[in-house]
Order: structure tokens, then C-alpha cells, then sequence
């Protein structure tokens, strides 16, 4: 019975599963590449207020147009992308960072500390993020990318503390965990030989979630206008459209550029996110 | 999951999604349907909430509402003067006419006879006397009341079309500046028969069964609510029936709110909306490309708008060092492109300024052969000269350091320059072109600091305005007096004075020509004060003027006609001006 | 009530409660913290715009912390807050003083809660049902080609969406309008014609955030219905000689939907974060605008009025889906 579901099931999944995380990782791959070596090839003065003749469209010396401000579109994209992937990187890692901490502490040690760190963190979690960062953001009188990320780190912990909790508290009841305690290590120990080995894998896939919703927080916020000003960021970018009446006027090379990226770093995201799932959980990958 | 409660519940949520709203808003009680023919639909001036505040408080003399400047001057208020400043010319209206005394110490206002009040009562010199005394003496937070106690000692109404003001100080233009300008004085004269007896500070004047807001205006309120305000015209207004001037056009008006730019350019194409904000030239020009019936004040780009008396302007705190340095001030002048700067931040919407004068001054005090353009163009303002920056710098006493910066005594002059949102624009390209003159310049953040530090001193240098000169110089020229300067600490008292420049050399002139009227005259003493304070300013430079403001006013053709523009200049044409009321009366249906 | 239902209950009421308390304090806190007085620029800003320059800002300032208590001590501040918050009092907002933010609040609400119910419930029902199709064996290869469709959607944000659509249905097609809640010169009154304009003018900000959060709905039903499809109870029901869409409805769809709810609750804080640009972008009269607004103009109670409306209005919704669940879900119910 159970091969005869699996032949009902759309074929080909089973190939495919390793193909998504491969397919992420590669948009993934791709943006990376670019936003490291197109600085190089690109100068950063073109994508600064004035540096260019304002409002041309694409075409001739600039492939991408220029916007409102007189800003190379081109140049602006290079350089915003690596900005904005890295606000997304040290937020992800802050947040994995200090949720890993936690979610051991919880596992680890339960008791009250379990029960404090749980109730907060659960919460937090139905708190819509924008409502706070937006108070913290807005009372923040000099923006930059590096206090935006923290801040929206600050908010970002909560899903893997409950991942790497769950976790090892399900890494506990096993049987080598008791086997090493009868071995007299002691409870660190058992933390970092036994334990963390074992949440790894999830933690690297929180990661790649937790940073997906940094930066799609980042950009939301960008967008409304509390990033850090005249910072080169992809939300910055959407705000100064927004600002010009880019729909309106019609100079779709204002906005659209920025959307496409985003949405290649996001479904990049996603497809790693899913494809590293099934990576770590092999018993969802043999179900499919 | 069946479908059939999928279905139900979408078709609960769409229900949902309708009737909310409905029942959130207050239901418009009485209130007909007019054609979009003959009703006219207007919006408030610049950045407002998507909706309305305060929709039962029509109190305009508290500062915090707005409703005079959004919507009361073209309804239910009016002014006892109006003045088309791009003439000079003065209108009367509620009034007749003005004289001041030889002596400057009192004036005498002649009203107009048959002005009612909407509800019937005569409009006489009794309302006048109790609305400028009761001005004179209200709280702080009352609209106009600092200024009618400087100045107003009593007021008398010896008979009923007479008004006798007696002043503190000799005080010859008073009534053009405060009562007649037709500018953003908003100082509407007040029924007495309702207000008597009221606290002006939280009197609401709202009451439909009374008749409240009640004016002497051809519309009056009919609904209020977050989203509309509807004002329909009543025929029995005064000017109708003494035979003064016709009721205008437009039936009904309504003003609605609206948040940004971009929406304001979707509702015009859309032709829901036939004037009010302003919109920027880019989103004026496309929304123009697809509705044809869009017009601004001139027939032309890139400079369509009109001036509103304001020019942009790097203020320099003259409490700070080197700011207090003449010659840096120079060199900051001449380290700017004032025509690259206009066309990067406005796209060439806005014209240069060398000084604080305003465009309504071209046809009376800036003509091709007044003493004061011959000045302005002889000291060669606006000219960027890198040489001459050099110049400059060294006989302050700084000298380029080894990365090419200005410093003095090896330590480098840090330049931050700071600006409000509403000049953000011009912010960027400032810095980049300090810098390439050699100044180590930076942009600070863009927030709502700058306003507190710079009425308390917290600041080196600061973009922003610098208003006047609708009618004469001195109405520029009096903010450098040093009346205005105070320590480091302690707010100024006026936001548009904040360079705390003190001379007393320049103050006599001020408050010689604040002593007697304006002249144009170049032998009378007025034009000769004002030739001696030019001379003060352009060798001092207090202030580097930069960009003369011109907002490009929009006006849709499509249902109204009749607009102020520069083929037709009969008022100014900002709506939150009070003259505005002359266009309401001026506009023909268009069909 | 059992024990486990009934200690089930009492976590999840603490938690409302401490989620409300965190929520007060935290925006209590904040904009206390940090520098800049936000009477004082608000009434600095007034002295700018227009004829402000006739008003003693020290004397109107010194009169409005007086009445607000912004001189008190910090702590005496922060029960004054809670004991207005009890009487329903979030302050005034200092740009459009006097006006309260309650009253702000409760004219923006309705346009917001309508938009953003029929948003959630359209995505939620609309994806889940096309996820678990979508998860049928012998789905067929058009169904199967929504899938990268579904997920580059669920990967833009919804704001990004919105300006899409404004670009091609309200810009180039003209087919809906392009702003606000109504016709300008719509007179709301409870009929047909107002319900219609309402609708007309809803239609492009709702699609924006449904059509945003239909892939993450339909992607997370078809995984769970993927891992319920593979479990015993389904195996067994296909032996009993079940039919297939009775298999798939009855069995399938409805245990993979409890997991789906759970999520719901964890999605509409997302929902709520991106409905606030698609508002603005749309001049919709929400909360979302509302927020905007007041960020740009600093204005200070509004802001934190409309973040605590927004965090209780969550944290009870949340609740009663908690609630919701145990009658769904029968083993919570034991």
C-alpha cells in the first residue's frame, strides 16, 4: 500500500527535493557573486544624490536609467544589494545567535528558566514586529544600517528559541544522552558534544528563515521611511521612488529594479529554506 | 472543508469589508446629492493625514486647527480686505476703505454697508472692536495673539461702519499686514453676538442647530466628517443681495483629505479633484500628459508654479565659531552653483535667489531700474568661483590641510549641514558641492530636531526659509535685527530669524524704516534705509539665500474654470490664502 | 473540563495578559528612553506653518506638559498611563491637536479591520484550498506550474505587490481606482451605491495582500497535507474502500487544517506589518495611513496609540483562536 501511494503521489518530487535546496542556493549564489564583485567593477560615486543627469530611462551610458535624485540606477542596485544582504546577515546572526543561546538554556536546563524564557518568547512571537521596531525606529534620532540591524534582531529571536528548544528537548529523551550522563560528562559537556551536533542542522535552517524576515523587515521599515537616511539599501531605495512619484510618472526603472532583486533574494531564500528542511529532516524527505 | 462555508465566509468578509467603513463614518444627515457639475472639490494644502481631524472644532483661532487655512477663507469666512500681491492692488471687501494717521498712531477703518452674518444680524463696527480686543488679549496658543497685544492699545466704534484703532507704537502698516494682506493672516473678524461671553481658547463653534461656524461667507457647513467636509451656498449671502458681486458658481464645495503627492496626481487625472495641494513638477508634468485640462500658473515648464514669498537658505548661527566669520560666509557663497543645485533638487521648478526677496516684488521693488536689483547684481551673488572661495577662506584664516579640507590651527573645520524634511532635497547636492570646494562636509540626519535646535541655538548651520517681502523690504530685511538674537539656550522668538546676527548699526536703519511707511521713491528716506541695509547685508552675508520656493500649483479644468495664472494674475493663487475666496467667486463651470 | 483543557486555557490567558502588559511597557518606555522632547518639536513645528509666527511656543509648551504630566517623575508618568489606558484614554495627538487618538483611531479602524479581514480570509481559504489540491496525487501539470508561481508571490513583500498593481490596473488600464477609500464626492450613506464605490475602491489593496499571501498559504497546506497523506489513518481509510474525494476532504483537508490555523494566528502579525505600506500607497484611510502619518510628523501618542491597538487587537485575535482549537482538535479537548 505504502508503494502504491508513493506512485500516486506527483512524480518526480523525490529528485526534485534536492533540486530546491540546489535551486535556492544558487539564486542565492548568483545575488552573492554579484554583490561582491560589482562594487568592484561599479563606482560608488555614480549612485550617490546628483552624480548623474536626473530622470534619464534606461538606455545608452546608463542600462538601468537614472531616478528623480540623479542617482545611477545601476550603480545603485550593485551597491544597495550587498548592503541590504548584510544588514540581513548580522540581524539573522544575532537573532540565530542569541535564539540558539537561549533555546539550549531552555532545553538544557529546564525548570523556571525554561518556563520565563518560553512564556516571553512566545509572546513576543504574536507581537506584529513592525509595531514595535517602528516605535524603536522612530525614536532612534541617527539611523544606520548596523543599529537597523540589531534592532530588528531584537525581534527576530523568538522562532529559533523555540526550534532549538524543541529540539533538545527531543535530543534529550533519547538513549545517548543518558548513556553520556552514566559516562560522567558533565552537563556542558554533554551540551556541545551530544546536543549542539544534533541542533545544528536546525539551526542553519532558522537562519536562513530568520534572515528572510530580517530583511523583509529591514525593507519594510526602509520603506517607510525610517531607515537610515541616504544609506545606499534596497528599502531606501523603494521610499525615494515612492517619494518621486515614480508610479505615477511612469519611470518604472525606479521601482521595478529593486522589486526584482527583492523578490530573487526572497524566493532564494525560500527555496533554501525549504530544500534545507528536507536536508534535516530526512523523514519528511522520504513522505514526498 | 466543505465549500459551501469557504463561500460563506468569503461572502461574510466581503459584507465586512463594506459595511465597516459605512458604519464608522458618521451618516451625512440632510445632505443632498449635487452633480459633480456644479459642486467643487478641493483638498488642503500640503502633507496631510489621510483623514480629518477635529471635525467638530471650527474654532480657528486655536493654532492647532487649521480649518481657516484648509477651507473657512473661501466658505464661511471673509476678510475686511483682500490684495492681489502680484499688483499691489487692495481689495476691499467687508470694508471700504483705510486711512492711517500723519502720526502713525491710529488708524480708521470705513466698513461697508448691508454686510450680515448668515444668520441675519448686521455686520458692524462692534464685531471688529470685539474681535481685535478680545486678539489683543487672549492666551498664547490664540492665533495672532502676541502680535495684536504688541501693538493694539484700544479700539472704537463710534458708529456702526466706523472702526478707530488707537496703537502702542507708531504703527504704519498694521492694517495692510494684519487685516488686509489677504495672505496667511487668518485672522477672521468674529461674530460678537456668539463669542461674547465665550473662552476664545476653547469655545468650539460648532452647532448646527445654531448655525455654527457662522460667518459672513456665501456657504455654510452642511457636513463634517473624517473623510468630507460640505459646504453649500446660500443665496441669501449679503453680496447678493445688496447687489455687490453675484453668489459664486460652484453650488457646493466639498474638501477632502489627501496624504501624498502621488495621490493627489491619480485623483486629478481621475478628475476627482479640482485644485488644492500642490504637487511636485514631475508627478504635475505626467499627470498633465494624461489630463490635458491640468494647469498651473504658468503656461510653461519647468518654472510653473508661483512664488509664495519664501526663499531656501543656509542659515548661520552667528553665536558659533567660525560661523561668525563674514568672510567664511563669503566663501560658502561662492562655493555654491545656486542653478545646478535648482536643477538636481526641483528639476528647474524653482528659479536661483540671491537674496530674500520674493517673485511679488518684481513688479514694484525689483523693476529694471530699481537701486536694489542694480545692488544685487553688482555684488555678484550668486557666483561660483572656487578662487574666490579660496580667497575668502584665507583671509579667515584657514588653509587646505594635507586631504585637501579646510582647517584652521590644524584642526579641521567639521561642516554638518543640517535641513528640514520639507528641503531634504536640496541637502545632498549641497554637501557634494561644499565638498568639492573643500569643505569637510557631511549631511545630518533628517528628523525633527531641527526645528528646537534651532530656536535654541544648537546648531552651526541650518537650511531653511526666509520669508517675506509681499509687499516691501523691510518685511525681509527687519528679520536681522537683533530684537530677534538670544544666548545660546534660550529660544528665539520668531523661527524665521535664527541667525542671531546683532549689529546695532543695522538695527537703527530697522527701526527707522519700521517707523515710517514704504516708498519706492529712490530719494525718499525709506528707499535710502534700504539701500544702507543692503549694503550691511552684502557685506556681512548673514545668510546665503539660495532657491526662491515656487510650488506648482494644479488647478483641473475639466469641470471649473476660471483659475489665477500668470495670463490672468487677479490673486495670488495659494489656496490656503485668504485672497484665494476672490478666485471661488471668479470660476465659471467649464461646461 | 479536563485538567489539560483547563490548564491549556489558563497558559493561554496568562499569556494575552503578559503579551498586553510587555506591550504597554515597551511602548511606555521607548520614546521615554531616547533624546528629543516631542512636545516641544511639535509645537515648534506649528510656530512654521503659516502664520505660526505669532505664538509664544514657551508658554504654550510650559501649558501642554503641565496638562500631560511630562514633568512628572518617570514612574508617576508610567501609572498615569496605565490608569489612562484603563479609562480608554491613549492622549491627543499633538498635529492635529486637540483631536484624542482614540477618535483617530476609531474612524481609521473600521476601513482597516474590513480591508484586512476579507484580505486574510480570501488568501487563507483560496490558498489552502489550492495547496491541498495542489497536494492530491494526479494533480495535474497546470496545477503543478502554480507551484514557482505561488512561491515567487509569497516572496514579495506585499507593499511591492501593491505598486505593482497601482502601475498596471490603476495607471495604465485605468480599470479601478487608484486612491482612496471613496469617490471624493461620494455622500456615505447606508446604501447600495456607497457599499459599491466602497467595494470599487477595496478591490486593489485587498488583492494586493491576498494575492501576496495566497503562495504562503497555498505552499504551507500542501506540506501538511504531504505529511498527513503519508499517515497511517489515511492508509486505513483508503482500505476501508472510501472514495477518494471523501478520503481527501473528509480525512485529508481537515486534520492538515488544524496546523494551518495555528499558523494563521503566527501569519496575521505579518499580514498586519505589510497591510500598513499597502494602505499608504493606496491612500486607504486605515490605521495603516494613520501610522504613516504620525511616523512622518513624529507624532508621539499617535504612534504609540496605533502600535498598542495593533499588538492587543493581535494578542486577542490570537486568543480566541486558542480557543477556537481545543473544539477543533479533539485531542486537546480530552
Amino acid at each position: 500500500m505504502t508503494i502504491a501511494l508513493k506512485t500516486r503521489l506527483p512524480g518526480g518530487l523525490g529528485s526534485r527535493l534536492g533540486g530546491t535546496l540546489i535551486a535556492g542556493l544558487s539564486i542565492l549564489g548568483v545575488i552573492a557573486f554579484f554583490s561582491i564583485i560589482g562594487p568592484f567593477f561599479v563606482d560608488e560615486v555614480l549612485a550617490q544624490v546628483g552624480s548623474v543627469r536626473p530622470r534619464q530611462p534606461p538606455g545608452g551610458d546608463f542600462p538601468l536609467g537614472s531616478d528623480a535624485q540623479g542617482r545611477d540606477m545601476l550603480a545603485l542596485m550593485v551597491h544597495a544589494t550587498p548592503n541590504t544582504l548584510k544588514m540581513g546577515l548580522i540581524a539573522g546572526v544575532i537573532g540565530v545567535g542569541l535564539g540558539s543561546i537561549l533555546g539550549l538554556i531552555a532545553g538544557q536546563f529546564g525548570g523556571w528558566i525554561d518556563a520565563v524564557i518560553s512564556v516571553i518568547s512566545d509572546s513576543l512571537m504574536t507581537v506584529p514586529a513592525i509595531a514595535i521596531l517602528v516605535v524603536i525606529a522612530g525614536n532612534i534620532e541617527e539611523m544606520s544600517t548596523s543599529v537597523m540591524a540589531v534592532v530588528v534582531a531584537s525581534l527576530s529571536w523568538m522562532f529559533t528559541t523555540r526550534t532549538v528548544r524543541a529540539q533538545v528537548l527531543s535530543i534529550r529523551e533519547r538513549g545517548y544522552i543518558e548513556v553520556a550522563r552514566v559516562n560522567g560528562e558533565g552537563p556542558l559537556e554533554i551540551l556541545f558534544r551530544e546536543v549542539m551536533p544534533n541542533v545544528m542542522p536546525y539551526i542553519v535552517a532558522s537562519f536562513v528563515g530568520t534572515s528572510s524576515a530580517a530583511i523583509l523587515a529591514i525593507i519594510g521599515l526602509e520603506a517607510l521611511g525610517l531607515g537610515a537616511q541616504n544609506e545606499m539599501t534596497l528599502g531606501n531605495t523603494i521610499y525615494w521612488a515612492q517619494q518621486s512619484s515614480a508610479v505615477l510618472r511612469g519611470f518604472w526603472w525606479w521601482w521595478a529594479p529593486p522589486i526584482v532583486v527583492i523578490a530573487m533574494i526572497f524566493v532564494g531564500l525560500f527555496l533554501t529554506s525549504v530544500g534545507f528542511d528536507r536536508f534535516a529532516n530526512p523523514r519528511l524527505g522520504r513522505r514526498a | 472543508m466543505q465549500r459551501c462555508s469557504l463561500m460563506r465566509a468569503l461572502r461574510g468578509g466581503i459584507a465586512a469589508l463594506a459595511l465597516l467603513p459605512m458604519a464608522g463614518a458618521a451618516f451625512a444627515q440632510d445632505v443632498a446629492d449635487m452633480s459633480r457639475e456644479e459642486t467643487l472639490v478641493l483638498t488642503p494644502w500640503g502633507d496631510q493625514p489621510a483623514q480629518f481631524s477635529n471635525v467638530d472644532n471650527w474654532n480657528t483661532y486655536l493654532s492647532t486647527i487649521p480649518k481657516q487655512r484648509d477651507v473657512m477663507q473661501i466658505t464661511i469666512n471673509e476678510m475686511l480686505f483682500y490684495t492681489n500681491l502680484n499688483t499691489g492692488e487692495l481689495i476691499p471687501w467687508q470694508a471700504v476703505s483705510y486711512e492711517t494717521a500723519d502720526d502713525f498712531m491710529s488708524a480708521t477703518i470705513t466698513l461697508r454697508e448691508g454686510v450680515t452674518w448668515a444668520d441675519g444680524v448686521a455686520f458692524t463696527s462692534e464685531d471688529v472692536k470685539f474681535t481685535l480686543e478680545a486678539l489683543r488679549d487672549a492666551p498664547p496658543e490664540i492665533r495672532g495673539a502676541a502680535s495684536f497685544n504688541e501693538w493694539i492699545a484700544s479700539v472704537d466704534a463710534p458708529d456702526p461702519l466706523t472702526v478707530v484703532i488707537t496703537y502702542k507704537k507708531p504703527a504704519p502698516r498694521f492694517v495692510r499686514d494684519f487685516l488686509a494682506l489677504g495672505h496667511e493672516n487668518h485672522y477672521p473678524i468674529l461674530p460678537r453676538h456668539i463669542w461674547e461671553g465665550e473662552n476664545i481658547a476653547e469655545f468650539t463653534n460648532y452647532d448646527p442647530a445654531r448655525g455654527l461656524p457662522l460667518g459672513t461667507g456665501p456657504y455654510r457647513l452642511v457636513s463634517t466628517t473624517t473623510g468630507q467636509m460640505i459646504f453649500d451656498r446660500r443665496d441669501e449671502w449679503w453680496g447678493n443681495v445688496t447687489g455687490f458681486q453675484d453668489a459664486p458658481a460652484p453650488a457646493r464645495i466639498v474638501l477632502v483629505p489627501v496624504s501624498s503627492d502621488e495621490a493627489m496626481g491619480q485623483l486629478h487625472i481621475a478628475n476627482q479633484v479640482d485644485g488644492g495641494r500642490q504637487l511636485q513638477i514631475g508627478t504635475f508634468e505626467a499627470a498633465r500628459a494624461q489630463n490635458p485640462n491640468l494647469a498651473s500658473w504658468n503656461g510653461e515648464g519647468p518654472e510653473w508654479g508661483a512664488p509664495d514669498g519664501c526663499v531656501y537658505s543656509i542659515v548661520f548661527n552667528h553665536l558659533v565659531a567660525p560661523y561668525d566669520n563674514a568672510d567664511l560666509r563669503h566663501a560658502v557663497n561662492h562655493a555654491l552653483d545656486r542653478a545646478t543645485l535648482a536643477d538636481i533638487a526641483y528639476e528647474g521648478a524653482m528659479p536661483t535667489a540671491p537674496f530674500a526677496f520674493s517673485g511679488y516684488m518684481a513688479g514694484t521693488w525689483l523693476t529694471e531700474d530699481s537701486v536694489l536689483r542694480q545692488m544685487l547684481e553688482d555684488a555678484g551673488v550668486d557666483n561660483q568661483d572656487q578662487a574666490l572661495v579660496d580667497e575668502r577662506m584665507a583671509a579667515a584664516g584657514f588653509e587646505r590641510n594635507g586631504e585637501g579640507f579646510w582647517a584652521k590651527d590644524g584642526e579641521v573645520l567639521d561642516f554638518l549641514v543640517r535641513t528640514p524634511a520639507f528641503i531634504q532635497p536640496l541637502l545632498a547636492p549641497i554637501t557634494q558641492q561644499l565638498r568639492n570646494a573643500g569643505f569637510d562636509a557631511r549631511q545630518g540626519a533628517v528628523d525633527d530636531t531641527w526645528l528646537p535646535d534651532l530656536l535654541s541655538g544648537n546648531f552651526g548651520t541650518m537650511l531653511f526659509v526666509h520669508c517675506g517681502s509681499l509687499s516691501e523690504p523691510l518685511e525681509t530685511m527687519k528679520d536681522y535685527h537683533s530684537k530677534f538674537a538670544r544666548p545660546i539656550g534660550t529660544n528665539i522668538p520668531y523661527s524665521l530669524a535664527g541667525t542671531r546676527y546683532e549689529n546695532p548699526e543695522y538695527d537703527a536703519i530697522i527701526d527707522r524704516m519700521e517707523a515710517i511707511p514704504a516708498d519706492t521713491d529712490p530719494n525718499s528716506a525709506y528707499m535710502q534705509d534700504a539701500v544702507a541695509a543692503m549694503e550691511i547685508f552684502l557685506r556681512d552675508m548673514p545668510q546665503v539665500h539660495l532657491i526662491e520656493e515656487f510650488h506648482v500649483v494644479t488647478f483641473n479644468n475639466s469641470y471649473w474654470t476660471g483659475w489665477p495664472s500668470a495670463a490672468d494674475p487677479y490673486v495670488a493663487p495659494y489656496t490656503p490664502w485668504e485672497a484665494f475666496n476672490l478666485v471661488i467667486h471668479n470660476l465659471q463651470p467649464a461646461q | 473540563m479536563s485538567s489539560d483543557l483547563a490548564s491549556y486555557l489558563a497558559k493561554r490567558i496568562t499569556q494575552l495578559f503578559l503579551v498586553i502588559f510587555i506591550a504597554v511597557s515597551v511602548n511606555f518606555i521607548i520614546p521615554r528612553l531616547l533624546p528629543g522632547d516631542p512636545v516641544a518639536t511639535a509645537l515648534a513645528r506649528l510656530q512654521t506653518s503659516g502664520s505660526g509666527q505669532t505664538m509664544d511656543i514657551q508658554a504654550v509648551s510650559d501649558a501642554y506638559r503641565a496638562r500631560y504630566g511630562l514633568d512628572q517623575p518617570l514612574w508617576n508618568q508610567y501609572l498615569n498611563y496605565w490608569a489612562d489606558l484603563f479609562r480608554l484614554d491613549l492622549g491627543v495627538s499633538f498635529a492635529n491637536f486637540p483631536e484624542k487618538v482614540t477618535v483617530m483611531i476609531a474612524n481609521a479602524l473600521p476601513w482597516s479591520v474590513g480591508l484586512l479581514a476579507t484580505a486574510t480570509l480570501l488568501s487563507f481559504f483560496i490558498g489552502s484550498f489550492l495547496g491541498g489540491r495542489l497536494a492530491w496525487p494526479g494533480a495535474g501539470r497546470g496545477i503543478r506550474a502554480l507551484v514557482p508561481g505561488l512561491m515567487v508571490l509569497s516572496a514579495i513583500p506585499f507593499y511591492l505587490l501593491a505598486i505593482i498593481m497601482v502601475y498596471i490596473f490603476a495607471v495604465e488600464l485605468r480599470w479601478l481606482p487608484p486612491a482612496g477609500g471613496v469617490e471624493t464626492t461620494r455622500i456615505m450613506r447606508l446604501d447600495w451605491a456607497t457599499a459599491q464605490d466602497i467595494l470599487r475602491h477595496a478591490v486593489l489593496p485587498c488583492l494586493s495582500i491576498a494575492i501576496g499571501n495566497i503562495g504562503f498559504w497555498a505552499l504551507g497546506m500542501r506540506s501538511q497535507m504531504v505529511s498527513v497523506l503519508g499517515e497511517d489513518y489515511i492508509t486505513f481509510a483508503e482500505a476501508k474502500g472510501l472514495s477518494p474525494g471523501r478520503v481527501f476532504f473528509w480525512y485529508g483537508i481537515r486534520n492538515a487544517f488544524l496546523p494551518q490555523i495555528t499558523a494563521l494566528a503566527l501569519n496575521l502579525g505579518a499580514v498586519v506589518s505589510g497591510a500598513v505600506l499597502v494602505e499608504v500607497i493606496f491612500n486607504y484611510p486605515g490605521l495603516g495611513s494613520l501610522l504613516y502619518v504620525a511616523i512622518r510628523g513624529q507624532d508621539y501618542f499617535v504612534i504609540q496609540g496605533v502600535v498598542l491597538v495593533l499588538i492587543v487587537t493581535l494578542a486577542v485575535m490570537l486568543f480566541i483562536v486558542d480557543l477556537i482549537y481545543p473544539l477543533l482538535d479533539p485531542r486537546i479537548r480530552r
